[in-house]
């Protein structure tokens, strides 16, 4: 966990992950939508739900992070023997990282391209610290970063010395 | 002040109160805050700054901005000493150190200048023709230590680098005028705006004059919202609109007392719908007869020096000229208290601009300077500066006058900087009047403004400069650009048969004989004439010499400038230091590592750590007294004995869903899949569209339609990213979904004859045991509360149980197994130990027993390949007639003849040393602790066929006979494995 006057990052252990796989949106049965509040969030998009974060991760792809272990379960088991989706477990094959501070986005422009940037509601994928990263924003000046875990470690390296050399007044 | 200082109000950019000190080849000097190294020396009255790369003649200061071929200099001492700098770009700084390059004992007496009198037998080219005989190499060290012009620090740079990216409506590249104006025009019609400049002041000429008009252009682009970057230069025009640019934040003298370092440079990465580029122009230096003397510089640099700085280059001035603008050029040093003893015009009266000349004749007479036409200058006198200068006629008549200076000033036309345009595919052409490649037409997303575009007219090109930059941010067609302003020029800055070098490239020393040398070679070809005689190349990529260099071969011959050509205008447009270039990827973040999840476990049981593909992991667990190499002898020979445990997390893992994933992985590798059951796994190899082996691993059914495969640790990302490509590219019809788990799952693996026994003891399941499960089955299990996913395979050719399980618990499996090691003479083995147990195997290891050429038959795999009949990746390549060549290199065994040598990797089979065809080499070789003997894998033409067959390699000198062996070494019939 880093502290700094621009920026507050934190290592997020609460999550749990998983993979939401489809052939197509409508691959969904109707148990599954109703435990994911709603359809898929849209390209690009990202939204929060029944207490579950959804992240638009590609056209076949969309990334859950629930606080529970049961949610996840429960959501594999209303997609049951659904032939055209599946929810592939990956609590451990990812970390969140959550950076706070109004300096978050000359952050991200300094580890990678300005396009990783999202608004509020977006999920942007991109080149990171040289790394796939996929990052999420639900809020202002509040946005995750999702990485291979194993990678974790670099970005957060990347991170701590790329804010060592924030400037107060760089524009 | 020095004499060279100019009273106030000249020199503007500088504070004449603050004063600095500094140093330069070991003499403390001083100047003014605000000054550049350039203009600090020439207000020291310092001529004489470097020497030249090839002839190491005496070169100064000769042009103000990054042009600038000769004033090179080393910045910096220690770790932080930063070499080739140019001085005219240098911000002077209270205790810089600066120092000349190329040049011993000292830039005033330096040996290497015999090169010059040498320089008749040394001429462009001769490299190629020399060194030849008996072998180039023979020279190559020697050239070597020769080449080059400052040094780099060798130490490890303290500073720190960043990138930046950026995306915006519109860049403007350029502080001047035009530029500013552009970038308020867009700003106005509603851009999101960023405007650069390389220097640290906005406005040009009119900056630099003091002007207010340039300060409330600032203050009205920064009210707009422009983003203004100061010391930020663009080096290039890239795909997609995008313009890299170096921030300059910390010059190289500051942070030198901080430990940690500063952050010195930015490398920006600005993505824009439109750019602008508003980049001026390069004055074009005269040809004549010691033109790269000390004192001989551009003529417009001599005015900013004058007007910027308040530094005099000199106090009696001679200007050669063939342009009209030499004219104002003269009168603005006269303004500045210069005297300006002539004017030297090369072109007859008619070329000279009609309504210039009568301004030019009303200044004469007013301001006090002689014009002496159809002349030119005939020799310099003096060698580390100017004395005098000889001038003559051109054109026959018989005038021949000594003029006494101390200065002489170039002023052959202009050439603007076109480089953005060109890089951004822009097309050029050649503009008579003024003698200049300008823009034709706009580039694609890119548009020309100001002297950049060849408008020199300031009113002109503020109104094209506001019309574009309204036109662009609309994402209208910006106008055309109302090219001249500038007068007249004469195209040839060059006089025939005079006595003396002219040069043409003061940095490469580059001559007129050598472009004469060139053409009389048939390097008639612009790009070939760069090369050969090398104008155009090092740190100024021929800024002030390549217009020169054009026109004297269309000269030569008999094509005028615009059949020549120029050169492309590669980026970068100035050097960018590596520093820069690398940002922050340096040290730990030099490359992302991936990290495994128990790697503070094995690192508190001795790991050695090595990188594999992406991966920092254990090497060897060596003990004390341990080499890394016997550490994996003891390690081998113990899984071979009892067992092993290895952290094989790394190896890649991809879940694959979907109604027609069988299908799709029968598709994808050389092995049938879609045979297998739940339960059941298969070894398969996996080959590009050219039937290229890129990787192998296990195939297993978890179910109807989800499959777990596993890849080499190296090849799971690529593996995953080419199933998607072929997915979404040739058989997206297929219902199937592929999704990479590498990092959810890790892997502990263990091998050996007591493998089970050592599972069994902890309790593991009895349905993992050998006799209820065989070799290549897969189950889900449970240990303790961990959820397993087990896999009966081996890659050491012993029994082998490899344990996936989710990342988190890796640690807490390997320490339940450790704990009850003693028991079973378990040990922790690493990837030397692996590599040792697969190669006494025989078995391949992709990518370091095969390569970019290596096809399944030639490592085994030919028969798999012939009782498939469905279709797979690769398979029409693989039915070549080259790919069923029986001279092809053969995956074989090799013994050493004597016993007991390790053969190198990388050996070359062959029956004669060097030079001479390769039969094969070898791609593993490892002492086997099981057979107490050597052995080695290796590709070997018509291997298959040799078996028995003495053959000899040959090692950096030495020489050694192998036998050709089956594999594997051991265990042929596969009964440990089967265990």
């Amino acid at each position: 966990m880093l502290e700094s006057p621009a920026v507050s990052v934190i290592v997020e252990n609460i999550w749990h992950i998983g993979a939401l796989r489809h052939l197509d949106p409508a691959a969904l049965n109707a148990a599954t939508l109703r435990l994911l509040g709603g359809a898929l969030p849209p390209a690009g998009g990202a939204r929060e739900a029944a207490g579950l974060v959804l992240a638009w991760r590609g056209p076949r792809e969309t990334l859950i992070l629930a606080q529970s272990a049961a949610a996840l379960r429960t959501l594999a088991t209303a997609l049951g023997s659904a032939e055209r989706a599946c929810l592939v477990e990956q609590s451990q094959g990812y970390r969140v990282i959550r950076l706070e501070g109004a300096r978050v986005p000359d952050l991200l422009v300094r580890l990678g391209s300005a396009d990783v940037v999202p608004a509020v509601g977006a999920a942007r994928q991109g080149r990171l610290a040289e790394l796939r990263v996929l990052a999420l924003a639900l809020a202002g000046h509040s946005m995750r970063l999702i990485v291979e875990r194993a990678y974790a470690d670099h970005l957060l390296a990347w991170i701590d010395a790329t804010v060592a050399d924030f400037e107060p007044d760089l524009t | 002040m020095s004499a060279a200082r100019l009273p106030p109000p000249a020199g503007p950019r500088v504070d004449r109160g603050r004063s600095l000190r500094f140093r330069f080849n070991g003499r403390t000097l001083t100047g003014f805050a605000g000054d550049t190294l350039a203009s600090a020396l020439l207000a020291n009255d310092i001529r004489l700054v470097g020497r030249s790369f090839k002839l190491h003649r005496p070169r100064g200061i000769f042009s103000c901005g990054v042009e600038e071929p000769s004033g090179l200099v080393d910045v910096g001492e220690g770790a932080r000493r930063t070499p080739n700098l140019r001085a005219t770009l240098v911000e002077l700084h209270e205790g810089l150190v600066a120092a000349s390059v190329n040049c011993w004992p000292s830039v005033g007496f330096d040996l290497g200048a015999i090169n010059d009198l040498a320089r008749a037998v040394i001429p462009a080219g001769f490299y190629y023709k020399t060194f030849m005989w008996p072998d180039w190499h023979s020279f190559e060290p020697a050239i070597r230590k020769m080449a080059g012009l400052g040094r780099a620090s060798g130490l490890t740079d303290p500073d720190r680098y960043e990138e930046i990216s950026a995306s915006t409506d519109v860049l403007v590249v350029g502080g001047g005028i035009a530029g500013l104006t552009a970038a308020i025009a867009a700003a106005e019609a509603g851009a999101d705006v960023v405007l650069l400049t390389s220097g640290t002041h906005w406005g040009g000429v009119l900056g630099w004059r003091g002007n207010m008009e340039a300060t409330a252009l600032v203050a009205r682009a920064a009210g707009l919202g422009v983003r203004l970057l100061t010391r930020t230069l663009a080096f290039g025009a890239f795909d997609h609109h995008l313009v890299c640019a170096n921030e300059t934040l910390a010059p190289v003298y500051e942070g030198t007392r901080s430990l940690t370092g500063v952050l010195r440079e930015r490398l920006w990465k600005i993505h824009a719908r439109k750019i602008i580029s508003a980049c001026g122009a390069f004055e074009r230096p005269m040809l004549f007869p010691g033109n790269d003397r000390p004192g001989v510089m551009l003529a417009n640099a001599a005015v900013e020096y004058a007007e910027a700085y308040g530094v005099a280059c000199g106090r009696r001035v001679v200007i050669a000229a063939n342009c009209d603008s030499a004219y104002a050029t003269a009168a603005a040093l006269r303004t500045a208290g210069i005297e300006v003893v002539a004017l030297i015009d090369r072109r007859p009266a008619s070329d000279i601009g009609q309504g210039l000349r009568q301004r030019a004749g009303a200044d004469a007479a007013s301001r006090d300077f002689r014009v002496i036409g159809e002349a030119a200058i005939a020799g310099v006198a003096g060698r580390s500066s100017v004395r005098s200068c000889t001038v003559i006629a051109v054109g026959g008549q018989a005038r021949r006058e000594t003029l006494e200076c101390d200065l002489i000033l170039s002023a052959g036309g202009h050439a603007p900087a076109v480089h953005l345009h060109s890089q951004a595919g822009g097309k050029l052409r050649w503009f008579e009047e003024s003698a200049m490649f300008v823009p034709d037409g706009h580039a694609a997303g890119l548009a020309s403004v100001g002297a950049c575009a060849g408008v020199f007219e300031r009113d002109a090109a503020v109104a094209h400069a506001a019309e574009v930059g309204r036109a662009v941010a609309r994402g209208a067609m910006p106008p055309s650009a109302p090219v001249g302003g500038i007068g007249r020029s004469l195209a040839s800055t060059y006089l025939a048969n005079l006595r003396g070098k002219q040069f043409v490239d003061l940095q490469n020393d580059v001559a007129t004989g050598d472009i004469h040398l060139a053409a009389l070679e048939n390097y008639r070809s612009v790009e070939h004439l760069k090369r050969y005689t090398t104008t155009g190349m090092g740190t100024d990529q021929g800024k002030t010499s390549n217009i020169n260099a054009l026109v004297l071969m269309g000269e030569i011959t008999g094509r005028d400038p615009a059949q020549v050509g120029t050169t492309k205008f590669r980026p970068p447009f100035a050097p960018v230091s590596l520093g820069a270039l690398v940002g922050r990827r340096v040290g730990p973040l030099y490359r992302p590592l991936k990290r495994l999840p128990a790697a503070a476990w094995h690192e508190a049981r001795g790991a050695l750590f090595e990188q594999f593909g992406n991966w920092h992991r254990p090497a060897a667990y060596p003990r004390a007294g341990e080499t890394l190499e016997s550490a994996a002898q003891r390690e081998a020979a113990a899984v071979r004995k009892s067992a092993g445990l290895i952290d094989a997390s790394p190896l890649g893992k991809i879940e694959i869903f979907g109604r027609d994933a069988a299908q799709f992985l029968d598709l994808m590798y050389v092995g049938t899949m879609s045979t297998l059951e739940p339960g059941q796994a298969r070894y398969g190899v996996l080959l590009n569209e050219n039937g290229i082996v890129v990787d192998d691993g296990i195939v297993a059914r978890l179910g109807e339609r989800r499959w777990w495969v596993n890849t080499t640790s190296a090849g799971a990302e690529r593996t995953a990213a080419a199933f998607e490509e072929w997915l979404q590219c040739e058989y997206s019809r297929l219902e199937v979904l592929v999704t990479p788990v590498t990092s959810q799952w890790g892997n502990v693996t263990v091998a050996g004859p007591r493998a089970w026994a050592w599972l069994a003891a902890l309790g593991f399941d009895a349905e993992l045991a050998p006799q209820a499960m065989p070799h290549m089955r897969l189950r889900d299990s449970r240990f303790e509360d961990m959820a397993l996913r087990v896999l009966r395979a081996s890659f050491s050719g012993e029994l082998g149980y490899e344990i996936n399980l989710p990342a988190d618990r890796v640690e807490s499996l390997l320490q339940r197994l450790w704990e009850r090691a003693p028991e079973f003479g378990g040990v922790l083995y690493g990837i030397e130990a692996l590599e040792i147990l697969r190669t006494e195997k025989g078995y391949v290891h992709i990518g370091t027993d095969t390569d970019g050429t290596t096809l399944p038959g030639d490592i085994g795999f030919a028969r798999g390949l012939e009782r498939k009949a469905a279709n797979f990746v690769g398979r029409r390549s693989l039915l070549r007639p080259a790919a069923r060549d029986p001279a092809r290199l053969q995956l074989v065994g090799l013994a050493p003849f004597d016993g007991r040598t390790r053969l190198a990797v990388g050996a070359q089979i062959a029956p004669d040393p060097p030079p001479t065809l390769t039969q094969g080499h070898v791609t593993s070789s490892y002492w086997s602790p099981e057979l107490n003997a050597p052995v080695a894998l290796a590709m070997l033409a018509r291997g298959a066929e040799r078996l028995g067959e003495r053959v000899r390699l040959h090692h950096l000198g030495t020489t050694i006979e192998a036998t050709v062996v089956k594999t594997p070494f051991i265990d042929p019939t596969g009964a440990r494995l089967h265990a």
